[in-house]
């Protein structure tokens, strides 16, 4: 994600002087686009990844979590995709994509920041690979792990993922290609049946 | 979710070709020639007022008058301009003057008391004509831009909304105003801007439900 970060910089500049200039991508970028809106998938292909490198810049300036800035991301490709038709090739392709950009992500900010209202992190509360206390000696390791096992594919994943293997949340959502909120239920969820199949007070 | 580039893939395959929208302000007056047609339609089935003769030599009925034309004909082309993304938001501004000018115009000819605002003590079958012209004149126009601008929900559609709501109402109270002996620029205006922002906010609770629902079934 580094690498790519420094990679965008230099689009970034070049559109940021696009206030004032940014005549040859934008022209390329136009003529793509134009091209598109007659359906050539070559030249929107092209485009699509040219303004990715810079619609992710600004999605990371709005979102710390780089899934959420992903998220984003496919967020504003999908909305230019539905309203290719309202490109003018006669105008500058900049200030189009970069209205459509800024409000999809303060949208998809304001949605992050409902559901981080709403949900607790993940703490080390939530730690069950190394039970301490009372639970350790009430919980049977290999009986835990049929548990786990059975549990369905999603809760499973999420289990095995952020507590079995430890990860991060933003890792496991990586890897699951599920999302950070969607992880933190399927735990909750795998948790719930858990304590209820091992008979444990098994802490959330 | 799926990653960036294969998504890109997925977009860019059997890429169906589209037709560009016409200029802003060429889609305007279309849309404006139509609601013009459609005032003349009611006109016609309604009959004007019997004193519209009298009352255009008043110059605050006048004035009043034209200035509902001038919301009407600059909401439009805010409401078109808006719902584009590289249009200045500024076009928001645009219907004001002619608000200012109808709106004016009403609080001044309801001071000077040449005529009653609202419609109190009138008689039922008049209201219900006017009630019926109010919805035919909204009705089709509201239904007719809200087709023709509805690639503006996933941007900002708030300002869109209410400038078409002037756009709307100003259609509305003229045809009211040169069909029936009565005034109801206030009325109609807190209809069409309340009934939008019922609408708008109902719709982003709606959204907001979904989305939480998604994500907690995701």
């Amino acid at each position: 994600m580094k690498g790519g970060r420094a990679k965008i910089r230099p689009d970034l500049r070049l559109v940021q002087h696009n206030q004032g200039a940014l005549p040859k991508h934008e022209k390329d970028w136009s003529l793509l686009m134009a091209r598109a809106q007659l359906g050539d998938g070559q030249a929107y292909m092209q485009l699509l990844t040219d303004i990715t490198p810079y619609v992710r810049s600004l999605a990371l300036r709005r979102l710390r979590s780089p899934h959420d800035a992903e998220d984003g991301v496919q967020d504003v490709l999908l909305t230019l995709h539905s309203i290719r038709h309202t490109y003018d090739p006669d105008r500058p392709f900049g200030p189009w994509l970069t209205t459509i950009a800024e409000r999809r992500l303060i949208d998809h900010l304001r949605r992050v920041m409902r559901r981080a209202r709403r949900e607790a992190p993940l703490n080390e509360d939530f730690d069950l690979a190394n039970p301490s206390g009372e639970n350790a000696d009430r919980l049977d390791h290999p009986a835990l792990l049929r548990a786990v096992e059975a549990l369905p594919a999603r809760q499973k994943e999420a289990i095995k993922l952020l507590k079995l293997r430890e990860m991060s949340l933003d890792e496991a959502s990586r890897l699951s290609g599920q999302s950070i909120g969607a992880l933190k239920v399927a735990t909750h969820r795998a948790l719930a049946t858990l304590r209820h199949w091992l008979h444990v007070d098994i802490k959330p | 979710m799926i990653d960036t580039p294969h998504l890109i893939t997925r977009l860019g395959h059997d890429l169906a070709p589209v037709r560009r929208l016409r200029k802003p302000l060429v889609r305007a007056l279309i849309w404006l020639g139509f609601a013009g047609v459609l005032m003349g339609c009611l006109a016609l089935a309604d009959g004007l007022r019997p004193d519209l003769a009298i009352r255009f030599r008043l110059p605050a009925f006048s004035l009043a008058l034209a200035g509902m034309a001038l919301t009407a004909i600059l909401g439009t082309i805010a409401a078109f301009m808006l719902s584009l993304p590289d249009r200045s938001r500024l076009w928001f501004l645009a219907p004001l003057p002619g608000l200012a000018l109808w709106l004016g115009n009403v609080g001044w000819q309801c001071a000077s008391g040449l005529f009653a605002p609202v419609v109190g003590g009138m008689a039922s079958d008049d209201l219900a004509r006017c009630v019926a012209t109010l919805i035919l004149a909204s009705l089709p126009l509201s239904l007719s831009l809200m087709l023709l601008l509805r690639h503006a929900t996933r941007l900002a559609p708030m300002p869109v909304a209410l400038s078409a709501a002037l756009a709307i109402s100003a259609f509305a109270a003229m045809a009211l105003t040169l069909c029936h002996q009565i005034d109801a620029s206030l009325l109609i205006l807190g209809w069409n801007l309340g009934t939008i922002l019922i609408l708008t906010g109902a719709a982003a609770l709606i959204a907001r439900r979904s989305r939480a629902i998604a994500e907690f079934s995701g």
